[in-house]
């Protein structure tokens, strides 16, 4: 049982998350009008802004180190006790520093790792709008396969003129404060972080902490559908909400709150109370079900870790987070909306908090009382690799592979990730049914967004300005868009993330979540690099590679880890002895991008088909290595 | 309320004998269909592609939706019968391994459209049919929903087991009486039809017009090869008329030619009287430099023409928001009127 | 034909060629100018553009051709076809004279 024992918060209602229970206890939103930038042609703008007056430059980072060191000191975790190996973190974020001249996402999970002393496994997931949810749910898949003893979780985003400018384009900000599941439409931009501190129960207790919150499962879906508009029929957050409630071993009536993603768009929200009625059933028709939206605004990335904070405050006092702002209840909405202007007092001990996002990313918690006691998790399973698939040219026609796939609309990066999950699932020989595709993954790393799509819009805001900046390029300019538009044409509909980073470290996260998921049958998992036309850099390549793992096969992944970055030995030990072998001479790959190491490990893979040899091949990042172990499978039975 | 009325301004419910339905099941039904679809086959899984059929002439055979029903295609056709179509399928199988089943055997359609069709459609299948996007399809309740439709409206095509269409029917009618349901004919849906420019195949399609010349480019693909491609290349060339939009205060005849200072442009194609305007509504096949919208210097007999941008019509269900709106607090909602001003659709002044 | 008409399809013409040409390259349609015949309906069915699409249309208007959608009428009937979009443009063009 993982419980949370620290946590902290900055948001638009004040930093700290003693800031943040005051505001929701005495129902005052942090949303004013914006005075920190100004837009040509974009009046009144409001939104939830931390600072008012600052560099915009550096904001995400701050934003991310005050948080982090929140939690982490109010989880009150003896150092001494515990080796900084043993100590990971997951960043979620949905753009990093700044949309238009972009640090390396990285940057900022390193500098939190610095910043607290951190040297085990430093992860980075940027899935837009469902960043931190995602972010913690990776967490739990760490501690779960011993890769840490504590997981630093969260996301951090801060909002930039171009975001602000790119919501508006899409006519999706409210001219009000957002008001979710009434009128007006719309939603309100934020910005802030959020972490918690996640740790087994049994370590909490020995050294004395207070637990505040039991995690009990983690969800994540893909849509499929539109790379902004999530699916009317609500079919993705379904996915991802029974994935966590499944996981979780909880049966749906047994929740007493929801915390909604709950945006106010007219897209949003009928599509997510669709889900919650196909989730719950009769039960949604009593549920409560609220929005911190109206609260603390759209904090994009780390809306969802702020709202999960929200939630557990709630909880341990018992009461229910209330919608503000609520004038009349839209049709097609929750039927209680918990629309009060202080939060309601209740008696629950179970809780969903969901999030959806551009890309058609889904992701959902199930969180309880500390004291909740979860059903065992299930048996781990055997993971194989059933197909590989590797393309270094973007000149492939999409339609020779997926006939029916329109290729337009598709970046570069997304042909190519497209290309290589194709060649994967047609080696793997798999036809995937409708569902089939509910039940297959797709678990991406990229370095970046595509080159080509960041030049699209850059200079769509260049010739036009801010306010008329291209859509069609801003919906692109999160990097899980390549795996959404890859997702949305081979029809992936199962459990759905992007990493920034190795190929091998999303190969090796989703033979995790396959081991130990019932959610998902198949998991296509690799890399993807696009060179930059206008500026490239000596030695970068670009390619994609993607492996598709699944329960059956002639090559097994017998052994995986993932640590910190100088602990590449602790990762190929915990590998080879999960995998039952000797020490294996590692194959390294040459260049520490996102495809390289998943090119290696399809080469691997062909490797074990012809000489039955198990391989171990390893990636090194600035915050993470990672190790996997394939193996014939008749020698290991 | 009458049909023609119900149609635009509630919904009016059908029998829609006239669309055929097959199932094309087996490993080859892709690449007979991409034999037989002059447009590219882009078309997800739940999702309706719109195409059509062509004669080795690139003449419009028929009117084609192909659906996407996991590995199977379900095609819906207007302008052949249900055995006929499932002969044509058949007859261009080649080498390729499929079954074709004639649906329209068990199957019966009823058709449901008008901008609140989808608040009737929920009282008898449930809210969560309101989110299905157009060009869509589920099954569920025992029969297939189409969301597709060529009314200009909200509009649903369900495939229904023959012996419960009755029922089923009556259902309809029944629960659509709160909102002024009417039942709407083929005349009533074809007028409709040429009111919104939907390319009607018993009309337009029965005259010796290419795609090309019908506006039906969209619909066809100039770099693959399909039954009726050869022909459509060089009558790609060729083309010497377009379809025009065209409307009148006094009556408009099919068959009709089209003249201007006395010499024959074009021939009216299709016509009829439209309730919702107050005047008559046509499509007319005329020679390429005068198939123009906004003129007002053609005439046809007696009448004298005014040409359009189309559709001719300001769809009541382009403003009507199933989060917003029901059909019965309509009177509160402020709607744009259903005819546009003149100068808002092209249409020039009389001269 | 009389000078009176050919002038008026000759400005029509000028302006769906226009559009035409700024679409393509906007939109990134695959279609050559000559396919997009000009009642081609753009959302739904016809060219399949979404709701981003329109973003792009809109702005693309403003660069274009001068014109911003103002609330004086329902923009979903001005965007239907080509054709509903060079209505307005040539409503802006007399409204300039």
């Amino acid at each position: 049982m993982i419980v949370a024992s620290g946590i902290g918060a900055v948001s638009s209602v004040g930093t700290g998350v003693a800031a943040l229970r005051d505001a929701l206890f005495a129902g005052r939103d942090g949303i004013r009008p914006v005075r920190r930038f100004a837009i040509a042609g974009i009046d009144d703008m409001l939104a939830g802004l931390v600072i008012d007056d600052a560099d915009q430059r550096g904001l995400s980072m701050r934003f991310g180190v005050q948080a982090a060191r929140e939690a982490w000191t109010s989880a009150g975790v003896d150092r001494t006790a515990l080796p900084a190996s043993r100590i990971a973190l997951v960043v979620g974020t949905s753009i990093g520093d700044d949309l238009h001249t972009p640090t390396p996402f990285e940057e900022i999970t390193a500098r939190i790792a610095t910043e607290l002393g951190i040297a085990g496994p430093c992860l980075t997931v940027s899935t837009a709008c469902t960043s931190s949810t995602a972010a913690i749910g990776l967490a739990l898949d760490l501690l779960a396969s011993g890769a840490a003893d504590i997981v630093i979780a969260g996301g951090t985003d801060v909002l930039t003129p171009e975001i602000y400018a790119g919501f508006h384009a899409l006519g999706v900000l409210s001219t009000q404060k957002c008001a979710p599941f009434s009128e007006p439409f719309g939603t309100t931009l934020a910005e802030g972080a959020g972490f918690v501190v996640l740790e087994r129960r049994e370590q909490a207790e020995r050294r004395g902490a207070t637990p505040l919150a039991a995690f009990l499962g983690h969800g994540l879906a893909g849509d499929g559908y539109h790379e902004t508009s999530p699916d009317p029929t609500g079919g993705g957050v379904a996915r991802a909400i029974a994935g966590a409630l499944a996981a979780a071993g909880i049966d749906p009536a047994a929740i007493g709150y929801v915390n909604a993603h709950g945006t106010g768009t007219e897209a949003n929200d009928p599509a997510e109370w669709r889900a919650l009625q196909r989730v719950f059933g009769e039960h949604a028709e009593t549920l409560p079900v609220s929005s911190s939206k109206s609260l603390l605004g759209h904090a994009q990335g780390a809306a969802g870790v702020l709202e999960l904070i929200v939630t557990i405050l709630a909880m341990r006092e018992q009461v229910l987070p209330q919608t503000l702002h609520f004038t009349r209840a839209r049709a097609r909405t929750p039927r209680d909306p918990v629309a009060v202007p202080r939060p309601r007092p209740a008696t629950y001990d179970h809780a969903v908090c969901t999030n959806s996002a551009f890309g058609g990313s889904n992701a959902a918690l199930v969180i309880g009382a500390p004291s909740v006691i979860s059903r065992a998790r299930s048996a781990r399973r055997d993971v194989f690799v059933r197909g590989v698939g590797a393309v270094t040219s973007r000149d492939v026609r999409i339609e020779d592979l997926v006939p029916t796939a329109s290729p337009r609309g598709l970046d570069p990066s997304a042909r190519l990730l497209t290309t290589a999950a194709a060649l994967a699932l047609c080696d793997a020989q798999l036809r995937l049914r409708k569902s089939d595709s509910d039940r297959t993954g797709m678990i991406a790393a990229v370095s970046r967004v595509s080159p080509a799509t960041a030049s699209e819009f850059r200079t769509s805001i260049r010739e036009r300005g801010l306010a008329q900046l291209s859509a069609n390029a801003f919906a692109r300019m999160v990097p899980n868009s390549i795996g959404g538009a890859c997702s949305k044409v081979l029809g992936l509909r199962g459990p759905n993330s992007t990493l920034i980073g190795s190929g091998l470290v999303a190969i090796a996260s989703a033979a995790e979540l396959l081991a130990c998921r019932e959610d998902a049958d198949h998991i296509v998992a690799g890399g993807v690099d696009e060179i930059d036309a206008e500026q490239p850099m000596a030695g970068e390549t670009e390619g994609a590679a993607c492996v598709v793992l699944g329960r059956s096969g002639s090559v097994r992944a017998a052994g995986w880890a993932i640590a910190g970055r100088d602990q590449l030995a602790d990762a190929i030990a915990r590998a080879c002895s999960m995998a039952g072998v000797d020490r294996l001479e590692p194959l390294t790959p040459q260049r520490a991008d996102a495809w390289t190491p998943a090119a290696v490990l399809v080469d691997a893979t062909l490797a074990v088909r012809r000489t039955a040899h198990p391989v171990l091949v390893t990636s090194s990042t600035a915050t993470a290595t990672c190790a996997i172990v394939l193996t014939e499978v008749s020698r290991d039975h | 309320m009458i049909a023609a009325e119900a149609l635009r301004m509630s919904a009016a419910v059908g029998r829609a004998d006239h669309v055929a339905a097959v199932r094309i099941t087996g490993g080859g039904a892709f690449n007979v269909l991409n034999r037989l679809s002059p447009r590219e086959l882009f078309v997800r899984d739940g999702q309706i592609l719109h195409t059509l059929l062509l004669r080795e002439d690139a003449r419009p055979l028929a009117d084609l939706y192909v659906c996407a029903d996991d590995e199977d295609f379900i095609l819906l056709a207007e302008g052949l019968s249900g055995p006929a179509l499932a002969e044509h399928v058949r007859a261009h199988a080649g080498a390729n391994q499929i079954d074709v089943i004639d649906l329209t055997r068990d199957h019966a359609m009823i058709s449901l459209d008008g901008p609140y069709a989808w608040e009737v459609f929920a009282e008898l299948a449930g809210p969560e049919v309101i989110g299905l996007p157009y060009m869509s399809f589920f099954h569920g309740d025992g029969m297939t929903s189409f969301r597709v439709g060529k009314t200009g409206e909200y509009g649903y095509c369900l495939m229904v087991p023959r012996e419960r269409v009755s029922s089923l029917y009556a259902t309809l009618l029944d629960r659509g009486a709160a909102f002024d349901v009417a039942e709407a004919d083929l005349a009533a849906l074809d007028q409709c039809a040429l009111e919104n420019w939907f390319f009607n195949v018993r009309r337009e399609g029965a005259t010796d017009a290419s795609p090309v010349e019908l506006q039906l480019q969209w619909r066809v693909s100039y770099k693959r090869t399909f039954i009726g491609s050869e022909a459509l290349a060089r009558r790609r060339a060729e083309a010497t008329r377009r379809l025009l939009m065209c409307v009148s205060s006094r009556e408009l005849v099919m068959g009709a030619p089209v003249t201007h200072d006395g010499h024959t442009i074009g021939t009216i194609v299709n016509a009829g009287f439209s309730h919702t305007r107050g005047d008559w509504v046509a499509t007319a096949l005329v020679d390429r430099a005068y198939s123009h919208a906004g003129i007002a210097a053609y005439t046809s007999g007696d009448s004298p023409l005014r040409t359009l941008a189309a559709p001719a019509l300001n769809n009541r269900s382009l403003y009507v928001n199933a989060q917003k709106h029901s059909y019965h607090t309509r009177h509160e909602a402020k709607f744009p009127p259903l005819v546009l001003p003149e100068t808002l659709c092209g249409s020039p002044t009389e001269r | 034909m009389t000078t009176d008409i050919s002038s008026i399809i000759a400005t029509r013409e000028r302006v769906l060629e226009r559009l035409r040409t700024a679409l393509i390259r906007q939109l990134r349609l695959h279609q050559t100018v000559d396919e997009l015949d000009p009642d081609t309906p753009l959302f739904g069915s016809g060219l399949g553009l979404d709701s981003l699409d329109a973003v792009e249309i809109v702005v693309c208007l403003e660069q274009e051709f001068g014109i911003r959608l103002g609330d004086d009428a329902p923009s979903a009937a001005r965007m239907r076809t080509l054709n509903t979009i060079a209505n307005l443009v040539l409503a802006a063009q007399d409204g300039a004279k």
